[in-house]
Order: structure tokens, then C-alpha cells, then sequence
């Protein structure tokens, strides 16, 4: 009952007409980044954040929560439409939504997915509900050491999952660790890495390594090859699926929003993950896998509804625990910092608006994107038309004004062109983003809690494996290392890829 | 070749960093200094880096050689060029007539289109943004020499 009426202090929050506004422009920008290939949500995220600094806490984060699970839905438009995914987590939707358009039912392809996509994401949300206060308490536990060994295991986990080698997917976290610690040593005061500019004092600004790293790379890929987009020419009618589209659909909706749900809280883990596995486990235990691939309505159903409850249970571990399971928490997990608000346990307790509100806010976001998604679907198919090389010039502009903004600076704005640059070659050479990412951010935070750690310890690691949580943490973390040597056990054959930022 | 360059490159980087945290004091296990997270870090990525280097040497492992084939060296350096050059000199030249003339370049080089249509969407982009980003956002914008 207590969460009942926090959930409720929740609504009246997110009900407030700005927020509804903010919440309204987040679904609105997030399908528009789904639909859209060449821009993902974290690019949205990191250029709407200056937008933000005018507003509450509570209102930049509902605004930026909305556009991660707007672009869920709006992405599955474009992969079933154009045979071209708005965005990663929609990659295998292409392969069974287009060709259910080509055979004609499109729209119900479209339904199905809009419809899963609010089931899964609604139970998602109900998940997170329930699930989120307990582990506050269980959270309050966590110490120094247990918060290391935890954001250990979330890196490990990655890079595990890393579509490149694993060994890569490490040197790009370490790099990003790197980067990370450029500035002022919070314990010491000492100047890291500064080579003498001010601006650098208190770091490297995460919008314009994340606006680089993942928007500007992500133009100068494009500007190299022309992107040919075939929108499919049928008039897209029908957008209710039929009674026997539902029976054939209600498994694979169950099934992907429990794999979702679960595989979104994992550290490293994410909407991509969660997609590709549910698609392939609805193969696997089909009457008719060697159907899939040819249109058949699970292969919709499955991964979209999967993405959408992923992207409810990664908010798990970023509320409660203050640690970001995937790249894209991490810049929500920089933005709640940039206005003052920790996430963790303490959250739920110092400002339960926030906690409240956002969770509130999400139940309102996910009803507006399924109205938004169905009628409108003429409107996001028209907005596929927009050339790509009128696109890309408004895309880097709005990238500039938004680097420029944080600060008033040209130095960020230079940054992020150089991370652009850097991202570019990543993206040639085949160096995985999100650990590079997921390790800007958490770096500083696992510096202050080894350092914390053994300072506590009087310099042994000894309190690292006697405390469970802990141990338990480091010890998975081990098996995961361990497991690299025997690469027949990696998820890689699966096609698996990470909550790319590529796409993000 | 690509990928032993890019492994030396990072045992460079490693080193580099090793150097410089080194310089900033370890400090001791049980009271570490500035210089000790990013000394381990770059030690770890420097041996992984080996690691990584003697898997490319050993399997002989190379990108696929189309990943350069398809890029216009000149176009892509130039862009680059013109973006930095819109960065360094924005607050000199001003947000307006600077994104102008960065807008203009865009256009013009993703596609060829008519100078007059470019000139033309150009300008109301710019005007489009400025009423978003500093009428109704009230965003700060650089107003450079010609003072708008």
C-alpha cells in the first residue's frame, strides 16, 4: 500500500501540466530519433540536456527518459517499413516487419509492435514499481567496496557482451577510465591531465564526449556513403492486429517483456541484448522456427516488446543502486548529477519527487507513444522522406549550439569534434563505444570507492572478497574473465551487439 | 598493418599516462594518490594492448579492406577542417554570419545542390534557430565582432 500511494504522489507529479509538456516533448523527439537512422537516442540525449539546465530536476529527466523509450517505439517503424533500423535495439524487427510488409501487412506489423511495446513496457514499468524500493533497503548495504566490485562486474559484463573482442571492448573502457579522471582530484585537489587549461579543470564535459563520440562520428560515417532509403510505397493501412495475429502474439509479448525486464537490469546489459535474445529464444522454442525470417507476427512482437521492457528495467539499478547498467543510463546518470540530484539509495528518500515522479511520469510517457505511434504513422513515414543531406547539416549544427551551451565554450565544442574524430576511427577499427562510455562514467566513481575501500581496509584487498555482496560481485566478474578463453560459450555466434551508441 | 599501428598507438597512449600519473604521486595502498587509478589503468591497458598486438600479429587479423576504400579523404578532411575553423573562430566571427557561412559549406557538400536554394535554406535555418535556441531557449549565443 505505501508503494501504492508513492506511486500515486508519483502521478500528481508527472500529471503537472509541465511536466506533461516535458514528458509530451520527450516521446514526441524520441520517436522522431527511432525513426530517424543517423541519430540515436543518446546523440538526442546529450544535445536535449543543455535544453534541460532552465528546469527541474525532475522535469529534464522525465523529458530524457521519455526520448530512450520513445526511440524503442519509434525505431520499430523504420525497420518495418524502410528495411532499415532507426536504431539499434531494432536491428532483428527487420527481420521478420519488413518482410511482413512486403507481404502486405504492414500495418499489422506496426500494430502489433506498438501494442507489444506498451504491454511490456507497462508490466516493465509494474517491474520497477515493486522491484525498486526493496532494493533501495538491500542498497543502503552497499559500501565502498560493494559499489567497486559491482560497477566491476557491470564493466566486465559489457565488454563480455562486446560485439569486438573482449580484450578491445577492456582497452576501450580503460581508455574511457582514462579520460575520465582528466580534471581535479576530488580527495587531493591535484590537477590530472590538465596540460594547463583551465576549462579542463573539471574534466572533460560527458555531452560533448557523448555528442561526439556517438553523433559526430556517426555523421562523418555517413557522409562517406550515400543512404539509399526504399520507403515501402504501399499505403500503410490497418494498424489493429487481428484476433489471430494476438493468439500467435501473446507468448511472444509474455516471453519478451520477462526476458527484457531482467536483461535490462543486468549490468551490461541493455535493449539490444534484450532484443536479439528474445528473438532468439522465440525461434527456439517455436512450432515453426524455420519460418522466422519470412514475416511471422512473433518475430515482431518478441523483440520489440523485449526493447521496451528493457528500457523500463535499466532505470532499476541507476534509481536504486546510482550505478547505470548501460551507456545511455550513464548519460541520464550525468544529467541527474549536471542538476544536483544523486541517484541511489539516498534518492528515494531525499527527493522522492524525482524518484517518484519519473516512474509516474513513465506510465503517462507509454500511453502517449502508443497514441502517438498508431495515427501518426503517416506523419513519421513522411519525415523518412527528408533527405539525408539536408538532415546532416541541421544534426551537426544542433550539435555545436549544444556543446556550445554547456559552458559557453568553444573548447567543449572542440572536444567534441575531436571525440567525433575519435569515434569515427573507433567505428573503422572496429573498437566498441559503449565500454569506453559506460567507463568515463563510472570511472571517477570506482577510483573514489577503491580508494575509499582501502583506505578502509588500511591498504589490503582483503575487504573486497570478506564482505558478500562483494565477493559475490568480483567472483562472477572472475568467471565472466575466465569464460573469454572459451569463446564457444560467448554470445557473439548469436549476433548479439551492445546498447550500441552507435545507434543511440 | 592498421590494426598493429592502432595496438602501438595504444601502448604509447598507456605509457604516456603511466609516465604522467607517476609524476603525480602514487601514494600507498593504504593512502593512494592522484596518480594511482589512472597508473593501474594505464598499466592494464598497456598490457592488454600487447595482448591485442600479438593476437593481430599471430592471427594476422585485418580490417576489411573496403573500410577505407569508400572514403573521400579530401571531402572528409575538409569537413573537418571547417568544422574546427567554425569552433576556433565562433566567438570572433559571431554565431550568425559564422553558422551562415558553416551551413552554406554543408550543404553545398553533402549534395550539390543549386547555390541559390542553398543560400536560401541557409538562411532560414539560421533564422529558425535563433528564434529556438535564443528567443524562446534564451541560450547565450557568441555575438563577435559585428555585435550580432
Amino acid at each position: 500500500m505505501d508503494i501504492l500511494s508513492q506511486l500515486l504522489m508519483g502521478l500528481s507529479v508527472a500529471l503537472e501540466p509541465v511536466n506533461l509538456f516535458y514528458c509530451l516533448m520527450g516521446c514526441l523527439i524520441g520517436t522522431l530519433v527511432g525513426v530517424l537512422p543517423g541519430i540515436g537516442p543518446t546523440a538526442a540525449m546529450s544535445l536535449l540536456l543543455p535544453a534541460t539546465f532552465h528546469s527541474t530536476p525532475v522535469s529534464a529527466i522525465i523529458m530524457l527518459a521519455g526520448i530512450y523509450y520513445g526511440a524503442m517505439y519509434g525505431g520499430s517503424t523504420t525497420s518495418i517499413l524502410v528495411n532499415i533500423p532507426g536504431e539499434a535495439a531494432s536491428v532483428v524487427t527487420c527481420l521478420d516487419g519488413y518482410q511482413m510488409a512486403r507481404q502486405g501487412k504492414a500495418g499489422r506489423a506496426l500494430g502489433i509492435s506498438a501494442f507489444g511495446s506498451f504491454i511490456a513496457g507497462t508490466l516493465g514499468l509494474i517491474g520497477l514499481t515493486l522491484v525498486a524500493p526493496p532494493l533501495v533497503s538491500l542498497a543502503l548495504k552497499f559500501g565502498p567496496p560493494e559499489y567497486f566490485s559491482l560497477m566491476c562486474l557491470g564493466m566486465v559484463t559489457l565488454t563480455y557482451l562486446s560485439s569486438s573482442s573482449m580484450v578491445r571492448a577492456l582497452m576501450m573502457a580503460c581508455f574511457g577510465a582514462i579520460v575520465g579522471v582528466v580534471g581535479t582530484d576530488s580527495i587531493s585537489g591535484a590537477t590530472r591531465f590538465t596540460f594547463g587549461l583551465t576549462e579542463l579543470m573539471d574534466g572533460v564535459g560527458l555531452i560533448p564526449v557523448v555528442m561526439g563520440l556517438f553523433g559526430i562520428s556517426e555523421i562523418l560515417l555517413n557522409f562517406e556513403q550515400k543512404i539509399d532509403r526504399e520507403i515501402f510505397k504501399t499505403r500503410v493501412k490497418g494498424l489493429l492486429p487481428t484476433v489471430k495475429d494476438w493468439i500467435q502474439a501473446k507468448g511472444a509479448i509474455a516471453r519478451g517483456t520477462v526476458i527484457g525486464f531482467f536483461l535490462g537490469i543486468l549490468p551490461g546489459g541493455g535493449t539490444i541484448l534484450a532484443s536479439f535474445v528474445s528473438y532468439a529464444v522465440e525461434k527456439k522454442f517455436s512450432k515453426y522456427p524455420e519460418r522466422f525470417g519470412t514475416g511471422v507476427i512473433e518475430g515482431v512482437a518478441a523483440p520489440e516488446s523485449a526493447n521496451n521492457s528493457a528500457a523500463q528495467g535499466a532505470f532499476i539499478p541507476l534509481l536504486t543502486l546510482g550505478i547505470p547498467p548501460n551507456a545511455i543510463m550513464a548519460v541520464l546518470l550525468g544529467a541527474l548529477i549536471i542538476h544536483g540530484v544523486t541517484p541511489g539509495p539516498l534518492l528515494l528518500k531525499q527527493h522522492p519527487e524525482v524518484f517518484w515522479g519519473v516512474i509516474g511520469s513513465m506510465y503517462i510517457g507509454n500511453l502517449m507513444l502508443l497514441i502517438l505511434n498508431l495515427p501518426l504513422i503517416g506523419l513519421w513515414v513522411q519525415v523518412l522522406r527528408v533527405p539525408y543531406p539536408i538532415l546532416m547539416p541541421l544534426i551537426i549544427l544542433f550539435c555545436m549550439i549544444g556543446a556550445y551551451t554547456v559552458a559557453h565554450s568553444v573548447v567543449d565544442v572542440i572536444f567534441m569534434l575531436i571525440f567525433g574524430v575519435v569515434g569515427y576511427l573507433m567505428k573503422k577499427l572496429q573498437y566498441d563505444a559503449p565500454p569506453m562510455i559506460l567507463a568515463f562514467v563510472l570511472g571517477p566513481m570506482m577510483e573514489f570507492s577503491l580508494k575509499q575501500s582501502l583506505m578502509l581496509s588500511k591498504g589490503t584487498f582483503q575487504i573486497f572478497f570478506t564482505r558478500p555482496i562483494s565477493a559475490t560481485c568480483l567472483i562472477l566478474t572472475l568467471i565472466l574473465l575466465c569464460l573469454q578463453i572459451l569463446p564457444w560459450l560467448r554470445m557473439k555466434d548469436l549476433g548479439i551487439a551492445l546498447d550500441s551508441e552507435e545507434k543511440h | 598493418m592498421t590494426y598493429i599501428i592502432a595496438n602501438l598507438f595504444w601502448i604509447a597512449f598507456s605509457v604516456a599516462v603511466a609516465i604522467e600519473s607517476w609524476r603525480l604521486k602514487l601514494g600507498t595502498f593504504h593512502k593512494p594518490g592522484p596518480g594511482f587509478f589512472p597508473f593501474w589503468t594505464a598499466v592494464l591497458l598497456g598490457l592488454l594492448s600487447v595482448i591485442s598486438l600479438i593476437k593481430s600479429l599471430k592471427e594476422k587479423r585485418e580490417p576489411s579492406p573496403g573500410i577505407w576504400a569508400r572514403v573521400n579523404f579530401l571531402k572528409l578532411g575538409l569537413m573537418l577542417v571547417v568544422l574546427f575553423l567554425y569552433a576556433i573562430l565562433l566567438n570572433t566571427i559571431g554565431f550568425l554570419p559564422g553558422t551562415l557561412f558553416l551551413l552554406f559549406f554543408l550543404f553545398r557538400a553533402t549534395e550539390p545542390y543549386n547555390w541559390k536554394k542553398v543560400l536560401f535554406a541557409s538562411l532560414l535555418t539560421v533564422a529558425a534557430t535563433y528564434v529556438v535556441f535564443v528567443v524562446l531557449l534564451e541560450c547565450q549565443l557568441p555575438k563577435g565582432f559585428l555585435e550580432f
